[in-house]
């Protein structure tokens, strides 16, 4: 169950314990988020257990051969802030129907096509919003959120994660896949968190683990 | 009382013995999965039983099958991050007493426990 | 304190509306009363004070920021005009309202119920300078893409310069070297009709001196003559001798002709517009092709109507029956039959000239792209694809057209059309530029 793929060059210490307790924390946080993301779009909503990557910027290979699949579509992406910090990527493939959720949102059919975009931003607000609630009530932390913004309509995440400009060098990356039931197809959100702000994540948990 | 805590996480165990009431007192065996559980219910080291669902090696669901064909009298009380109405409702069928949703906290349990005549 | 927050509320670039979770308007500040079109009134419904509010899409954004304890946001990409707040700027401002972002903010639990707050930002700056940005990179998208055909315009057409100048080059040479045969021909030529004579006088001399011989005394004369006519085998000779100089005088004839075809063909002289006659061109390039269509080719039908002289470049259009004819001949497996027919159109004072032949036919998917420049089905080597993109560009330059029909396993006809008099002013040249 606690089935984490562990770099095998991580610099941070990171013992069982404070692995085993983050899972949880996020296996817990899922549970929630699916349970009112259900009740919102009145669909079943499926979120997986979210795998845990640790990676650095030179090796996202390695992190492409790890996860799951390497989605590529639309990608979005919303950045959070408070206690701790970093962004959530969600990506939609080609082929995804939308219908039933947007008319869950209020959007016409016409409305799911002509305003996709949006749609696809607001949903994804809402997906980063039920997943990390959880995990801030349990850490009892404050997290907010930035508007979230489309950086790419037709990539693979791993490509925007290795765009050698961006200022990350090792981070924290949670692979969760979604899907509801009407959409047919499943989504990507990837939680990422650079390694500044683990130390900070982990000072919590031991917090929990005392 | 004899008490049996079961879940894959050692966060989860820790964070459901410190829920137990302080007036309870008696021996507390942990398990990480599934079969020990079992184990230490036909070793007869359970009274209760705080069982997770998901786990490896053997589930929560397949426990709580095995106890009651086995006949093995526990007070099964299942704590678990899985919300669906539907897999709830298999585990009241299968003899649980209640299920609580993840996170736990002491009021939470309290209440559960109050509520099905344990405390 | 209160006093303060309300200040500082109210001088806030932002407009801020705080409802409840039944969108009950609970505060505005004054950035929303002072630009918004309608007054607003307090304790009513946000739908009612601001009716530019999709309800059923906003009260699901209100349900689900409830629900979530979260932010949710509009741009204005997508709803530019949330509310109906006008422009800030009543002069220089050139648009009525103001664009705006938006953030849906759940503000939590009081007194028995959820507060929540709508912060408008002006982005009416950034929507601008972006809607321009966007607009300019458009055009600028599209003058590129001009640029790119035009210069694949000039491309092809320079393919095609290059091509006619080649063509013109070797037409040239084959005619110098045509004019340079021909000379030593004709006197080859006419040496051997000499040959002819004087080899049919020296055998009637033979015969004479034979007959003069057979009717002396002297038999051991006669016998010797007899032996010595036939270790010569004079009397054979005496039957090839005609045969084999009537051979050879037919072949210098046949030089002659490819070579005076040759010159025809590609006169020298005919670079310039004259009136000339397309039967002509049509035979000499006939015999010009002869050799490489024969193999395939059994029947050549020209059905030839009253052709008046046509004003044009001979050599040129040579050049394009040429092209088809061998196109013809290549779609030939075996049993080939081309077809030529010329037409006189009194009424439009043009001609028609029609080659068909019944070869592969040329599949639908590739018909519209025969005149292509490098369009070809042929093997690497052996085809260029520049036949019928040269013959178009020629067919142009004469301000004629050029037209195809085929049918799969059938065969294909082009129909060329030109006028007996085109406007003098096109060249060749010219056109292809
Ligand atoms: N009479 C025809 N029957 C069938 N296909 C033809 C005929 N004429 C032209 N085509 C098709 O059109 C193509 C283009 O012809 P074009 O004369 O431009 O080039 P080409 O014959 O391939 O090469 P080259 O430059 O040597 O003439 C040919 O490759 C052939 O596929
Ligand atoms: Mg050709």
């Amino acid at each position: 169950m606690t089935d984490t793929s562990m770099h095998p060059e991580v610099p941070i210490e990171v013992d069982e314990l404070r692995k085993d307790a983050l899972q949880e924390i996020f296996n817990i946080s899922m549970g929630q988020a699916a349970d009112s993301l259900a009740c919102l779009v009145k669909d079943r909503v499926y979120l997986s257990v979210p795998q845990m990557h640790w990676v650095e910027k030179s090796d996202v290979q390695d992190l492409k051969a790890a996860m799951k699949r390497v989605p590529k579509g639309i990608i979005i992406c919303q950045p959070f802030s408070g206690y701790l910090k970093g962004e959530i990527l969600v990506c939609y493939e080609q082929g995804a129907d939308f219908t039933v959720i947007g008319e869950s949102l209020a959007y016409t059919k016409e409305q799911v096509q002509k305003w996709q975009h949006e749609l696809l931003l607001d949903i994804t607000n809402i997906l980063g919003g039920a997943c990390l609630r959880g995990v801030a009530d349990q850490l009892n932390i404050r997290l907010e959120f930035g508007a979230p913004n489309l950086i790419d309509r037709h990539s693979e995440v791993t490509t925007i994660l290795l765009n050698s400009s961006s200022i990350w060098d090792k981070a924290l990356v949670m692979e969760i896949g979604f899907s509801v039931q009407s959409m047919s197809m499943t989504s990507d959100i990837l939680i990422c968190m650079p390694e500044q702000y683990i130390n900070k994540l982990f000072k919590c948990i031991d917090h929990l683990l005392e | 009382m004899k008490i049996t805590v079961c879940d894959d996480s050692l966060m989860s165990r820790k964070s459901v013995i410190r829920a137990l009431p302080e007036t309870w007192s008696g021996a507390i065996t942990q398990c990480k999965h599934g079969l020990e559980a079992l184990e230490a219910c036909r070793a007869g080291l359970a009274d209760i039983l705080f069982l997770d669902l998901t786990m490896p090696i053997m589930d929560g669901l397949e426990v709580l099958t095995r106890l009651k064909s086995e006949q093995i009298k526990v007070s099964v009380i299942v704590i678990s991050a899985d919300f669906q109405p539907k897999v709830q409702q298999q585990v009241m069928q299968l003899g649980a007493l209640a299920f609580i949703n993840k996170p736990l906290t002491q009021e939470k349990l309290e209440g559960t426990l109050k509520q099905v005549g344990l405390l | 304190m209160n006093r303060v927050y309300k200040e500082i509320l109210n001088q806030l670039n932002l407009g801020v509306i705080v409802f409840d979770e039944h969108c009950q308007l609970l505060y505005v500040n004054h950035f929303i009363r002072d630009n918004h079109k309608q007054t607003v009134g307090l304790g009513q419904s946000l739908f009612t004070q601001f009716p530019e509010l999709p309800e059923a899409w906003f009260r699901k954004r209100v349900e689900s920021v409830i629900m979530f304890h979260n932010t949710s946001f509009t741009q204005w990409q997508y709803r530019p005009h949330l509310l109906n707040l006008m422009e800030t700027r009543p002069i220089t401002g050139t648009h009525e309202l103001m664009y705006q972002n938006a953030s849906l903010i759940y503000l939590g639990h009081y007194d028995a119920r959820e507060l929540i707050c709508l912060v408008i930002q002006d982005a009416t700056q950034t929507a601008l300078t972006q809607m321009k940005l966007a607009k300019t990179l458009n055009k600028l998208n599209q003058e590129h893409k001009q640029l790119h055909t035009l210069n694949q315009q000039l491309k092809e057409a320079q393919s095609q310069l290059v091509q006619n100048e080649k063509m013109a080059a070797v037409g040239q040479l084959a005619a110098g070297v045509a004019h340079e045969i021909n000379n030593p021909m004709s006197f080859i030529k006419s040496n051997i009709e000499c040959l002819q004579h004087y080899t049919q006088r020296l055998v009637e001399m033979g015969h004479y001196l034979e007959s003069l011989l057979q009717k002396q005394e002297d038999q051991q004369i006669i016998v010797s003559l007899m032996r010595q006519k036939e270790a010569l085998d004079i009397e054979q000779i005496e039957e090839e001798l005609p045969e084999l100089i009537n051979e050879t005088l037919d072949g210098a004839k046949r030089i002659q002709d490819i070579t005076g075809s040759l010159r025809d063909f590609s006169r020298l002289d005919s670079s310039e517009w004259q009136l000339a006659d397309i039967h002509e061109g049509l035979e000499s390039t006939l015999k010009i092709v002869n050799h490489e269509i024969k193999y395939t080719v059994n029947e050549i039908v020209k059905d030839f109507g009253k052709l008046p002289k046509i004003y044009c470049l001979p050599s040129q259009l040579n050049q394009v029956f040429l092209n088809l004819l061998v196109n013809a001949s290549h779609a030939i497996d075996k049993d080939g039959k081309i077809i030529i027919e010329t037409r006189f159109l009194e009424d439009s004072n043009q001609i028609t000239i029609r080659i068909t032949d019944n070869g592969a036919g040329i599949p639908k998917t590739i018909l519209s792209k025969i005149f292509d420049p490098f369009f070809t089905t042929k093997e690497i080597g052996t085809g260029t694809g520049l036949g019928l993109s040269i013959s178009y560009g020629i067919i142009q330059a004469h301000q004629g057209s050029i037209e195809v029909n085929s049918t799969i396993d059938q065969g294909t006809s082009f129909l060329i059309t030109l006028p007996i008099n085109p406007p003098i002013s096109t060249s060749l040249s010219d056109q292809s530029l």
